[in-house]
């Protein structure tokens, strides 16, 4: 990948909650809250589909998988995360395994540091 | 301000977004949702409830969006044919594009799209009628789509097709015999075959002319049996887009792979075959004679292409031609 794109993609915001609240409409804490760890818990599936897809080359799988992640984490304000499984679609449906393949050695930091951002959102007290 | 009430269906395979579809829908006033997670259920709540309009995803568990806009549209099911219908989808592809058209939805949105944007097009699509067909014409066109030639189904190769990608080995110095790839579809696609222990010395370009070749069977298999047209249309696109592909790989592959004498071969064959693809996509599909001369034609590029210098055995190291 190209140094712009890696620079690009470091620098975008891990969880931004005004990117989610665009997305929803006003919600309340509570509400923010929920949508936050229902992403969570469905986007977590995913993402193990998603390294498994790309461990096995299953072609069509992680062109599927990618393409839900993207939109679900768009909406969530997950833009490096959602950015990142753009371009995984992206690279598989151009057959870029070279790309693909470093491009996924963003995901388990990335998703590493999302889990990270929502914990911070859900506090100490609401354990994901 | 709507002056009724209107049931609203959403239907999207990730619960994220298809609540966020259910939130949207109910923050309207007089609107409320139902929401489906695949084609079957959504299936049936259109045949038990009263539904108002319909936003689907395209990619669902089969019956898929398209196919769950074409039942309603062709007047199969009890809800209204002429209901409002929005795609909602992550991409939008030319062909689903036309396809919306063809059964005229209302409109096609891609993801992602705000809760307050996506009611502004809901409120506006429930008060402004657009013109809808009488569902014979859809009826008519669908049936089209389902009576033309044969049986080709979905599964008659398309999921086949996938597996051949998944069991390939992840580094390009594994080889992989190809008849090992080729296999499952060997039954029924044997119109072009790639040749055993055989090699372009690339295995990303082997990869791409496999894929290639059991497309082009698949199209072949679709035609000689006579299936019907909406399969042979999707078997010409699926090997449409693998030319376009292996373009696009050769295009690569001539940056990080430098034999000049084999590209330049190689391009010559693809210039060849490029101008085969334009015949293909532009063909009338129910003109079997020019069909059949356009397969006559892509056998013999094929013959020519994996023979050498381009394509050699592995094992004997180059010394035999494939012919």
């Amino acid at each position: 990948m190209s140094d712009a794109f890696k620079d690009s993609i470091q620098q975008m915001e891990t969880l931004d909650l005004n990117v989610l609240q665009s997305f929803y409409g006003d919600l309340t804490d509570a509400e923010m809250k929920d949508v936050l760890q229902r992403f969570y818990h469905e986007a977590k599936l995913y993402h193990q589909r998603l390294m498994i897809a790309i461990e096995m080359q299953n072609v069509l799988e992680v062109i599927q998988v990618s393409h839900s992640l993207k939109s679900m984490a768009a909406i969530s304000g997950a833009e490096q995360y959602s950015t990142l499984c753009m371009w995984i679609e992206r690279m598989m449906r151009a057959d870029e395994l070279d790309e693909l393949m470093e491009l996924s050695l963003y995901l388990s930091p990335f998703w590493q540091e999302l889990e990270q951002s929502i914990q911070a959102q859900l506090g100490p007290e609401v354990p994901i | 301000m709507l002056q009724r009430r209107f049931t609203i269906l959403v239907v999207d395979d990730v619960v994220l977004m298809c609540d966020f579809l259910y939130g949207a829908v109910n923050r309207l006033a007089n609107c409320s949702a139902i929401k489906a997670l695949d084609g079957k259920t959504a299936l049936e709540l259109l045949e038990t409830e009263t539904i108002d309009m319909l936003i689907t995803d395209l990619e669902i568990k089969a019956p898929d969006g398209l196919e769950l806009i074409k039942r309603v549209r062709a007047g199969l099911l009890p809800t209204p044919h002429d209901i409002p219908i929005i795609i909602f989808s992550g991409n939008a592809y030319l062909e689903q594009v036309q396809q919306g058209i063809n059964y005229d939805v209302h409109d096609f949105l891609v993801k992602p799209m705000s809760i307050d944007a996506l009611g502004k097009k809901v409120s506006h699509l429930l008060i402004h009628h657009k013109f809808i067909q009488p569902a014979e014409h859809y009826a008519a066109l669908y049936q089209q789509e389902q009576n033309q030639p044969g049986p080709a189904t979905k599964n008659s190769g398309h999921k086949v097709s996938a597996s051949i990608v998944l069991k390939e080995p992840q580094k390009k110095d594994e080889y992989k015999p190809a008849h090992e790839e080729v296999d499952v579809a060997k039954k029924e696609a044997d119109f072009l075959s790639w040749p055993d222990n055989s090699t372009t010395g690339i295995y990303q370009l082997d990869r791409r002319l496999k894929k290639l070749a059991f497309d082009f069977s698949c199209f072949h298999n679709v035609f000689v049996k006579n299936c019907k047209l909406i399969a042979l249309e999707t078997e010409r696109k699926r090997a449409c887009e693998s030319i376009d592909y292996l373009n696009y790989i050769v295009k690569n592959l001539q940056k990080r792979e430098p034999r000049p004498e084999f590209w330049h071969k190689f391009q010559l064959q693809l210039t060849k075959l490029n101008k085969l693809a334009l015949q293909l996509q532009s063909a009338n599909l129910r003109h079997n004679s020019l069909i059949l001369d356009l397969l006559k034609k892509l056998s013999y590029w094929w013959s020519q292409t994996i023979s050498r210098p381009l394509v050699q055995r592995i094992d004997d190291g180059g010394g035999k031609n494939h012919e």
